[in-house]
């Protein structure tokens, strides 16, 4: 009996060998961006990166005819002001991102090119809903928490989930050397 | 002949979807809060005493102090992530779907109950409390990273027979598959 289950077992993983490494990269690459993500946390890598996306930020409200002042991770309105925290740039959905294209199989410049491609486009989605954040508090303060917490939140992974599901179709399409 | 899911019209439902559960659930979130609260402190999770107040979630001492709190919303954005895929997924008949639904959320009920008892373990060990400790490693797996994360890889574990990052064939119709010849 035992030597049929380790039999069973064992063709198991032979069969579903590249899902199982696959698998095993995603929470390698997760737990090493924790970690790496804890440390840099602490030099205030982030914090930078949070007040770069409020100029950023603050660069299209103006645009926009929104007269905003940005201070730091600040943006502020004669009636409504914002602090961008780590927590509202596009670090996390982009490193989940990354890890996950560096699980699934494919050829390295695919990958980079995947990595580089979904970056600049997560970026900029939190672009809009840091501006649209904005101007929803402006406008329509009582839906702030809800666009902020249960809408945008929702809206970015799923960003990340698609342009992953995208590459990994295209990548699929490309035919092996 | 192999034709696609649509990705664009998977990406338009789950974004609908999204918007739609979102406006919903901020009127259901506080008593979906409650009933978190109430199976937390039913299973003794938390080292603290987990209770409500203004939709959100606090942890209070045996004096009834609240020690440190979570926004209830923060907790719940996964639970709508994760409906909003699975009901945007295709190629899932109505009974599966509904199956997928009542699975996913009792994972996600678990995620949060456990995210819910890993932070009271922090607070009381003290780190929890200040904004320097949420730079651990495992803060920064279960609530920064897992928060995000969790949703999408239950998702992916009740939808990996549908594999939707894959192209599928489309059964054609009999008649457009072999036309009949006069």
């Amino acid at each position: 009996m035992q030597g049929s289950a380790a039999g069973r077992i064992g063709t198991l993983v032979r069969r579903h060998k590249v899902a199982l490494k696959s698998g095993a990269i995603f929470v390698a690459a997760v737990l090493l961006s924790a970690l790496v993500y804890s440390q840099l946390v602490a030099t205030g890598l982030f914090s930078r990166d949070a007040a770069f996306t409020a100029q950023a930020t603050g660069f299209f409200l103006n645009l926009m005819g929104q007269s905003v002042q940005v201070s730091g991770p600040t943006v502020a309105a004669a009636a409504f002001s914002v602090e961008v925290g780590t927590g509202c740039t596009a670090t996390i959905p982009i490193l989940l991102f990354i890890c996950a294209v560096v699980a699934y199989p494919g050829r390295v410049k695919h990958k980079l090119v995947g990595i580089l491609f979904g970056g600049v486009c997560l970026y900029a989605l939190n672009l809009v809903r840091t501006v649209s954040l904005f101007l929803i508090g402006s406008h329509l303060h009582s839906f702030f928490e809800t666009a902020h917490l249960l809408l945008w939140q929702p809206l970015i992974i799923l960003a990340a989930l698609i342009l992953w599901l995208v590459w990994v179709r295209r990548t699929s399409r490309v035919p092996a050397a | 002949m192999f034709r696609p899911h649509s990705l664009t019209g998977f990406a338009i439902k789950a974004a609908g979807a999204v918007i739609g559960l979102a406006l919903v659930w901020s009127f259901i979130s506080p008593w979906y809060n409650r009933l978190l609260v109430a199976a937390g402190n039913g299973l003794s999770l938390a080292p603290f005493h987990l209770t409500t107040a203004g939709g959100d979630i606090y942890f209070a001492d045996d004096f009834g102090q609240l020690v440190t709190g979570l926004h209830g919303a923060a907790l719940n954005f996964g639970l709508i992530l994760l409906l909003a895929l699975l009901i945007a997924t295709p190629g899932l008949g109505v009974v599966r779907r509904l199956r997928h639904i009542g699975l996913g959320l009792v994972a996600i009920f678990a995620v949060q109950l456990a995210t819910l008892a890993a932070l009271g373990g922090l607070v009381q060990a003290g780190a929890g409390a200040s904004s320097a400790s949420l730079t651990g490693v495992p803060v920064v797996l279960l609530c920064t990273i897992g928060f995000n994360l969790f949703p999408a890889l239950i998702w992916l574990g009740l939808c990996l027979r549908q594999r939707p990052w894959q192209a599928r064939p489309v059964q054609q119709p009999a008649a457009a598959a072999s036309p009949e010849r006069p």
